[in-house]
């Protein structure tokens, strides 16, 4: 394996490994805000999060662009303020695979948090507890499996992030193609003996990390 | 010093009228299932809130409609003994005791756990999760925890509902020794008239969302008031 597909695996991991580390609490905290909150709109916001997992990665993709693009709503205040756009950069790739993994994490930690017994959120109350400590301490400890199987897809989910990564990283080999870019670069160019090394790679990644998440499940009672 | 409640709240169709007051005693609410019993309980816990009405417990307003009083369920500090007990199934059983003595110190909160296992008889399963203990070990954990942060009022809701015969008649001695230690006004929730005899100070029938009678046992055995108490006794 030559150093433009090892940099591509390196590549895939970071980004995955990076967006996994801020997607948790995002999806854990959106998870708790709609199982527990009572508010307008939690259905609009219900559906927002989700949209990422039915949208072609494509259109979640072109979003991004309209959003953080340097002439996007939120991209040129960025690029205003600090001459810096995101477009194009590895952390691109970081923020399309947060956006696309969110919904994974905040589905399955949602459905975690909600077959909590109502009752023992009622006793903490009564037992002089708030909100927050009720959480910290009952909810999520009861909710450890759903919250583990939630952050196993979105790692999952990250590392092979394509259609939205591509939009909005662009496919820069050395600098934005990660490893499932890599592979469609290599395939396209009949490079075939590079896209077998990495499809390779990924098979034994993703065989092993099933594995273990299995084993780890099996542990969690 | 006591309890003391006028409230109402509709829920679905079902409309709740309490009025009744007791005494640093023990105190049964008495009636069939869905008749508002438990809804009460919830009420003056502050984990429902009632449409409108007053709770004072031990001359401290918890709730009141008019004065836009609304103490929050953790400012309330009631013991709240649920149904099903609903012990934390991931704490063990001192975990489970020690949980309601946030922000005492370690000493006096070691103090109180082995005074709380002490009077419960709990020496022995202190490290063992709710699941592998007995159904009358759960009871008295979750009376040790209700009790280990000395709440102003202690609540029971059908704290017998699921034990067998002996265990129960060993927990109505229990929880009468409770209210006579912590000299507490403590509300039990029950449909059977004999615990009410054996065990409660005062009655409070509830009739279909309604107060049909206040009294003592003896009084509302020997004069029910009205058709649907009479019943009510009659179903023993």
């Amino acid at each position: 394996m030559d150093s433009s597909a090892l940099f591509a695996i390196r590549l895939s991991l970071q980004v995955a490994l990076i967006a996994t580390i801020l997607v948790v609490p995002a999806g854990i905290f959106f998870a708790w805000v709609l199982a527990r909150g009572r508010f307008h709109g939690r259905d609009i916001l219900d559906v927002a999060l989700t949209m990422p997992l039915v949208l072609p990665p494509t259109v979640t993709g072109y979003y991004l662009v309209v959003l953080f693009g340097r002439n996007g709503a939120i991209g040129s205040r960025i690029y205003a303020w600090t001459g810096w756009s995101i477009m194009f950069t590895w952390e691109a790739a970081v923020l399309a695979s947060f956006v696309v993994a969110l919904p994974l994490i905040v589905k399955t930690c949602r459905a975690a948090f909600e077959s909590v017994a109502p009752q023992l959120i009622d006793v903490s109350r009564t037992l002089g507890h708030g909100e927050a400590a009720t959480f910290l301490k009952v909810v999520l400890p009861l909710s450890r499996k759903g919250v583990i199987a939630g952050t196993s897809l979105a790692f999952a989910r990250a590392l092979g992030e394509f259609g939205a990564t591509l939009m909005l990283a662009g496919n820069i080999p050395g600098r934005t193609s990660t490893a499932p870019l890599a592979i469609y670069n290599y395939a396209s160019s009949g490079d075939w003996p590079r896209a077998d090394g990495l499809v390779l790679v990924f098979t034994v990644i993703g065989a092993a990390f099933l594995y273990v998440a299995s084993k780890l499940n099996a542990h969690i009672v | 010093m006591g309890i003391e409640l006028n409230i109402s709240k509709e829920v679905k169709g079902f409309r709740l009228d309490a009025g009744w007051e007791a005494g640093r005693e023990l105190v049964a609410l008495f009636g069939r299932s869905g008749a508002g019993k438990t809804m009460t309980l919830k009420l003056i816990a502050g984990l429902l809130k009632p449409d409108q009405g007053y709770i004072r417990i031990n001359g401290e307003t918890h709730f009141d409609s008019r004065a836009r009083v609304d103490l929050r369920t953790r400012w309330r500090r009631l013991g709240y003994v649920f149904q099903s007990y609903a012990l934390f199934p991931h704490m063990n059983v001192e975990q489970n005791i020690i949980y309601g003595l946030e922000g005492i110190r370690r000493d006096e909160r070691q103090q109180r756990l082995r005074a709380m296992i002490a009077m419960f008889r709990l020496e022995g399963p202190e490290r063992l999760l709710p699941g592998n203990i007995s159904g009358g070990q759960q009871q008295r954990v979750a009376l040790a925890r209700a009790l280990a942060g000395r709440p102003g009022m202690l609540m029971l809701d059908e704290p017998f509902s699921a034990l067998d015969m002996p265990t129960r008649v060993e927990l109505r001695g229990v929880i009468r020794q409770v209210q006579q230690r912590f000299r507490i006004p403590v509300v039990l929730v029950t449909h059977s008239f004999a615990e009410v005899r054996q065990m409660a100070d005062r009655v409070v029938v509830y009739s279909r969302g309604k107060v049909a009678q206040t009294g003592t046992p003896a009084a509302i055995e020997a004069e029910p008031a009205g058709p649907a108490v009479k019943e009510l006794l009659g179903l023993e």
